[in-house]
């Protein structure tokens, strides 16, 4: 069987580091007050990853052969963001198919009025595009089954736009 | 066809620059927020061109279903009719509050605005707009900008 490349988004609006490998475990989020740890542990030896569901948890098994690209991966997403009233980080504006198979909490401080959000294991499938959000900034990523492309929504509503007008759209001023 | 130009207050530039295929907004004052390096119109070259540097040339203008423009560059030869005026308004922030502020709060009925980016919160703040305006738009508001310090705010008013 073979594995899936493993890839880490350290925060919103970070490029995407693949993660070569994994000494034992992942640890998902944090212990403490408002938060939780989901721990996954590692068996096996290699750089490509397939995740395992047991009766206690998810397991990563790691394998010596890669998926042809394109092909899914797993990646590990990392979605806090600063205080502001109300609002709630999550991985937003799922384009395509995105599995969270586990995830953890995290939060900044030990009261409330400090930022938060979570840690989330999850495999992502070919073209897939999807949105991170800090208190201040959004921000798309997207997989191709071969890399990441991360944009912000100006610079991604510019590809679009030259997209179209090379394919003969939009009007002329 | 339009002849590019950048108002910056007294300033005008028979350009506009270019950063890898893009008209970029880069304020200096301000914070930036997500609009940090946001690409306010990208240009269309043949496919694996990059290019940055100063636009000079003619360019013609689409604009996509999105909103977004997009930036043609034409041979030299040809005759703009109107100006693409990248005007960048602002307010300076801490130890340059003596400098005056250049403020143009809305256009004339024959200007048409392509893209409106602004900071957000900091110290002192920037406006950048691209517009569609006639030949001699430029110059005409630069001339009544005085930027000398403590000569006042550049308020123009339409």
């Amino acid at each position: 069987m073979n594995g899936y490349k493993i890839y880490k988004i350290p925060a919103p609006g970070a490029e995407v580091e693949h993660v070569a490998e994994i000494d034992g475990e992942l640890r998902l989020g944090e212990e403490g007050r408002g938060r939780s740890v989901t721990i996954v542990p590692v068996v096996g030896t290699g750089a490509a990853y397939r995740a395992k569901k047991t009766e206690t948890g998810i397991v990563l098994v790691a394998v010596a052969e890669v998926e042809k690209a394109p092909a899914p991966c797993l990646a590990v997403i990392n979605y806090t963001g600063g205080y502001d009233r109300g609002r709630r980080y999550q991985i937003e504006k799922i384009d395509g198919t995105l599995v969270t198979i586990t995830s953890g909490q995290v939060a900044w401080g030990e009261a409330g009025r400090l930022g938060g959000g979570g840690i989330a294991l999850c495999m992502v499938e070919p073209k897939t595009e999807f949105m991170l959000r800090s208190k201040y900034a959004n921000h798309w990523y997207h997989w191709d089954g071969y890399q990441w492309r991360v944009e912000t929504p100006p610079q991604r509503a510019a590809r679009i736009a030259l997209l179209e007008v090379k394919n003969g759209g939009g009007e002329w001023l | 066809m339009f002849a590019p130009k950048m108002l910056i207050s007294s300033r005008v530039n028979d350009y506009i620059v270019v950063d890898h295929n893009n008209i970029i907004f880069s304020p200096g004052w301000g914070q930036n927020r997500s609009n940090y390096r946001a690409v306010m119109a990208p240009l269309w070259l043949a496919d694996g061109i990059e290019w940055s540097g100063n636009l000079r040339n003619p360019v013609a203008v689409k604009v996509a279903s999105n909103g977004t423009p997009v930036i043609v560059p034409l041979s030299g030869d040809k005759v703009a009719t109107h100006e693409l005026v990248l005007m960048i308004t602002y307010c300076p922030g801490n130890g340059a509050k003596r400098r005056p502020c250049f403020r143009v709060p809305n256009v004339p009925p024959n200007v048409q605005v392509l893209a409106d980016l602004r900071t957000s919160g900091g110290s002192g703040w920037e406006r950048w707009r691209l517009l569609i305006a006639p030949l001699g738009f430029a110059e005409t508001v630069s001339s009544q900008c005085n930027d000398a310090k403590d000569s006042g705010e550049n308020v123009i008013v339409f």
